[in-house]
């Protein structure tokens, strides 16, 4: 519901409270008169553009917004997965979703049920920077997409932000070591000359072939 | 490479590119600590204005600072990439509007995303395209900008020196300081009236009219 004030009332209160570290002007537009919103919302924008930026306080930006982005921006920078671990975060919270639960969803969307903890481990990799995204498939990339409230085509655009241009990363990627270990175990029965694995086991091996094809194979 | 460590308050006193230069290094001498400082000191500094411009058009809290966060990280990739010579600042402001504009056009057409967001590189830090409409959030500061243009210099002036945040009395002080020639010298209530007939011109109904 609009409010009853003018634009350069609300203005000049905006600066002022702006000048005070309250930067939100939310509250001051819905103190406007009908027609004057938009008044207001090109005189505060004008403001904010040649507006000077905050002062360094450790106390203030401790816990901050501002604070609570450094940790992520830092991944992306020096991650291989652009900006994943700005933008997967995000999404999730959004979502109420728990990056176990949201692994276990991928998995099952995946149509790989039983193996989670693959899927996990690589879900991980890509909100921390470390899964090349050029490898991730576009069916990953979708499963993710619909679960998170987005479009797959956004996922990629973002995941891909820093291929192409002139900044390298020297980066250690992801390296998924083999996580189960029967299938590890019988891998060096074979090799001993001891029984070969069993249905289940060459099964299990499938899945997470399958699923290193997923998110490391390429676009596909 | 010579690369000295800054504490925060040295690297507080670093204008934008200054700044961004020391991050580059740090990350160059793999010193992640100054790297973190460093990016938390400009989005310290930046992030609360351009938080301030998504929220005039984006009445979501969450997806407001979501969209900060993407916008300082393209404008820091754009920094490293080397695609960007001017100011920080402005590097942001413009990805700022890109931004709010791409958020606006994907909730009004949700199955028929853009894909133009991102693929071309210099579109994002190009010219931000003028859009019809008020909704839109690029076009606010080009009517802004085209009222100001059909000022005379004076007025200009007065207009300019108070959307910095001047009262009316510096402003007229301001101006007065500057035109000294004139016969009759700026005062508080010309302010207020030179203000009054410049809202006229952002108001999209008087606009219409006009």
């Amino acid at each position: 519901m609009a409010g009853t004030e003018t634009a350069e009332t609300l203005f000049t209160e905006y600066v002022i409270a702006h000048q005070a570290g309250d930067v939100d002007p939310v509250p001051f537009l819905d103190r406007a008169a009908d027609g004057e919103q938009e008044v207001l919302t090109i005189l505060i924008d004008a403001y904010l553009v040649q507006a000077p930026g905050k002062v360094w306080d450790p106390a203030a930006f401790k816990g901050s917004p501002a604070q609570r982005m450094v940790e992520p921006m830092t991944l992306a920078l020096g991650g291989v997965s652009g900006a994943w671990p700005v933008v997967l975060p995000s999404l999730r919270d959004r979502a109420r979703i728990k990056r176990r639960d949201l692994a276990e969803k991928l998995a099952t969307g995946l149509g790989f049920p039983k193996t989670t903890k693959v899927v996990e481990e690589y879900y991980h990799a890509m909100e921390h920077g470390d899964l090349p995204s050029e490898g991730v498939s576009s069916k990953v990339l979708e499963v993710l997409g619909g679960l998170l409230g987005t479009d797959p085509e956004s996922l990629r655009r973002e995941g891909d932000l820093f291929l192409g241009g002139s900044y390298k990363v020297d980066h250690q990627v992801f390296a998924r070591q083999p996580s189960f270990p029967a299938l590890k175990e019988s891998q060096v029965e074979n090799s001993e000359g001891m029984p070969s694995p069993s249905a289940s086991e060459e099964s299990s091996r499938a899945e997470v072939e399958e699923i290193d094809r997923l998110f490391t194979g390429g676009t596909g | 490479m010579d690369f000295r460590a800054k504490n925060e308050h040295e690297l507080d006193r670093l204008l934008d590119d200054p700044l961004f230069e020391h991050i580059k290094a740090a990350r160059e001498v793999d010193d992640q600590d100054q790297f973190k400082l460093a990016i938390g000191i400009l989005a310290n500094r930046r992030a609360g204005n351009i938080f301030a411009r998504i929220r005039l058009k984006v009445r979501d809290d969450e997806e407001a600072w979501d969209l900060v966060q993407i916008v300082m990280l393209h404008a820091l990739k754009a920094k490293f990439d080397g695609e960007h010579i001017g100011e920080f600042v402005s590097l942001l402001h413009t990805i700022t509007a890109r931004r709010i504009a791409d958020y606006h056009d994907k909730n009004r057409l949700e199955t028929d995303p853009l894909v133009e967001d991102g693929s071309d590189e210099d579109e994002l830090w190009g010219e931000v395209p003028s859009v019809e409409g008020f909704d839109d959030y690029s076009n606010s500061l080009a009517i802004y900008e085209q009222a100001l243009e059909e000022l005379s210099d004076r007025h200009r002036m007065v207009v300019e020196h108070t959307v910095t945040g001047l009262s009316a009395k510096e402003v007229a002080d301001e101006v007065n300081a500057i035109f000294v020639d004139e016969e009759i010298p700026m005062t508080d209530a010309n302010v207020f009236q030179i203000m009054k007939r410049f809202r006229t011109q952002l108001d999209p109904d008087l606009r219409e009219e006009s």
